[in-house]
């Protein structure tokens, strides 16, 4: 990584390293497909997201956003290009029952600190704020069976949070819920990045209208990101796309 | 002369095991055997068997059974898992050595527990089923078990041929025949073994349920992982065994949610079951079968990737596994124990002889 890297976005300073909790530059992957033939999925992809800020990635189908956030999450590795993220960072997944992996809430959220080795009071103290802070509080000997798709996102965050990441990449978490559900989690993911200091979110979505809630955006086309900065100008390019899309027709 | 197919056709079996209609057909078409067409009029162009399964698959997995149910909380939530354990592990074993009078307690005692500790929906939806399975079992051993004829006869001689007087009838009224019409009857070794294969048969399911509903599948696991405590000694991976277990009781309900998702796609889609036939009713079901397997182990990849994403190295013993439970004993548990004492204690007394007794 190079030192003396700065950034800077429309409409905000120049921002340093030190400031960024996703930095991602010229970054390739290539994957395998079912005819065993290599694909390059990301060809050069940059992204910088400064901390403590709820940022949105788009792009249509195919062009590698969930590809670039497992890279991030050290799912996959990248063949070029340098990728740093600030630790410890966690991954949640599309569909809610891939992520929860215990019976129960509670016992859910505490999965992911069994690596720490912490005192059982310190896990029940961590599990419980957490579980608050997604508004869930009352729900730590909840089976997860009984739980709606939106409060087991929910529950993934909270075991994100038990974890102290500093950063959450969140992979289309409002595709399988209804509307209800996808305001619960969206706000859930606000109100974790506006009261835990230096938590920052990265949220992949095809959805515009919760383009509102994200502090900036990136859109990704073919491989790369083709456009960054604030929601409102990221909308009004996916709204020039779609009329030149239209005209087309 | 071809009859129209839309007309039903008669079909009776010679005792050649030959078929016949009475409607005429050509020389030149094949004639079916006889075990095809009764399969064809069981599960053929009339049939709804698919339809039937779909519908039964939908109702089984409305109301899961074994899945914890947190709301209300009962004296059964409060009380310790191992309590429940030994108590589960006592239900299972008793019906097999007790009385009549004892079977039909302990039976009423689980139904009663059932019905108060369960929320009406539930209960309604596994004690139906599962009643009329043990009722089915009860009626068809009481009936089997001793009601048929010996084929072989006894090798010794009837008593007045060897000189010795005949067996005085019994006093007080005993019979062994409790029931004799045509050719069902029902005697005292059939009533017993009954009620004991329809007593066991609820008591492991019932019992298993109610403990499983009433108590969190950690509180299980953290239970077990107490009483699996010595075997740390021979080296055995306590520590595996526990989450293997926690996963499973995961997956469990996984399993039920895929079984509801892929009948009610079925059932959305409109199947003419009665066009598929046999043929295509069982293709079908065996592509389902296979849908079913398929995903549930896509499912099983992913829970293994997420279990990695959060920190998971294959290795138990590295990775805490906090239960997020107490194991306490109360006075409530002690006043169970006690109760369990005075069960065994009921049981013993009233304990099945080697001697035929109700």
């Amino acid at each position: 990584m190079q030192t003396s890297a700065k950034w800077r976005t429309p409409g905000q300073a120049e921002l340093q390293e030190e400031d960024l909790a996703i930095d991602v530059r010229d970054v390739t992957l290539s994957l395998e497909s079912a005819s065993r033939d290599r694909v390059q999925i990301l060809k050069g992809a940059t992204l910088a997201v400064p901390r403590g800020e709820l940022w949105m990635l788009l792009g249509p189908n195919g062009c590698g956003k969930s590809t670039l956030l497992k890279a991030l999450a050290g799912l996959l590795d990248h063949s070029g290009g340098e990728l740093r993220i600030a630790q410890p960072c966690s991954f949640v997944f599309q569909n809610p029952d891939h992520q929860v992996v215990m019976p129960t809430a509670g016992a859910d959220v505490a999965f992911g600190l069994g690596r720490m080795h912490l005192p059982e009071d310190e896990v029940k103290r961590r599990v419980q704020e957490s579980l608050e802070i997604v508004g869930m509080g009352d729900y730590t000997r909840r089976s997860v069976q009984t739980l709606s798709g939106g409060q087991k996102q929910r529950v993934a965050i909270a075991g994100a949070l038990a974890e102290r990441s500093q950063v959450l990449l969140l992979d289309e978490l409002t595709t399988f819920l209804d509307e209800e559900d996808q305001i619960g989690v969206l706000e859930a993911v606000k109100n974790v990045v506006s009261m835990q200091s230096g938590v920052t979110a990265l949220w992949v979505t095809h959805r515009l209208e919760e383009l509102p809630f994200a502090d900036g955006a990136a859109y990704m086309h073919d491989g790369k990101v083709v456009m960054h900065g604030n929601p409102g100008k990221i909308e009004r390019y996916i709204g020039r796309l779609q009329k030149q899309a239209l005209a087309l027709r | 002369m071809h009859g129209n197919p839309r007309t039903p056709v008669q079909v009776s079996a010679s005792r050649s095991g030959r078929t016949s209609t009475t409607q005429e057909e050509s020389d030149d078409e094949e004639k079916p055997p006889l075990w095809g067409i009764v399969l064809k009029g069981f599960l053929g162009t009339q049939n709804k068997v698919g339809e039937k399964v779909m519908a039964s698959l939908l109702k089984t997995t409305q109301a899961p059974i074994g899945i914890y149910v947190s709301e209300p909380v009962t004296a059964l939530h409060r009380l310790d898992p191992r309590v429940k354990q030994v108590w589960l592990f006592a239900l299972m074993l008793l019906p097999a050595r007790s009385t009549l009078a004892v079977r039909i307690g302990l039976v009423s005692g689980v139904l009663l527990l059932s019905m108060l500790c369960l929320p009406r929906r539930l209960w309604k939806a596994q004690l139906g089923p599962l009643v009329f399975l043990c009722s089915f079992v009860f009626v068809m051993t009481a009936f089997t078990a001793d009601g048929v004829a010996l084929l072989a006869q006894p090798k010794s001689l009837p008593p007045p041929q060897i000189g010795l007087p005949e067996i005085p009838p019994a006093t007080g009224g005993y019979r062994y025949v409790l029931f004799s019409w045509w050719v069902f009857r029902v005697t005292r070794k059939g009533l017993l073994l009954a009620s004991s294969t329809a007593s066991l048969a609820f008591m492991v399911m019932q019992s298993a349920n109610l403990c499983l509903t009433t108590t969190t599948p950690e509180e299980l696991v953290a239970s077990l992982r107490w009483f699996l405590q010595p075997l740390r000694l021979l080296r055995v991976n306590v520590a595996e065994i526990a989450l293997t277990l926690l996963l499973s009781l995961r997956f469990t309900g996984l399993v039920f949610d895929e079984v509801r998702n892929l009948a009610l796609g079925v059932v959305a889609r409109g199947v003419d079951w009665k066009k598929l036939g046999f043929v295509g009713t069982t293709d079908m079901m065996a592509g389902l079968a296979g849908r079913l397997f398929q995903n549930l182990f896509a499912q099983a990849d992913q829970i293994a990737q997420a279990m990695v994403a959060r920190g998971f190295r294959g290795r138990p013993e590295d990775h805490q596994i906090y239960l997020m439970t107490r194991l306490r004993l109360g006075l409530l548990d002690i006043f169970a124990m006690f109760l369990l004492c005075f069960v065994l204690f009921i049981t013993w007394k009233q304990r099945r002889p080697l001697v035929i007794r109700l």
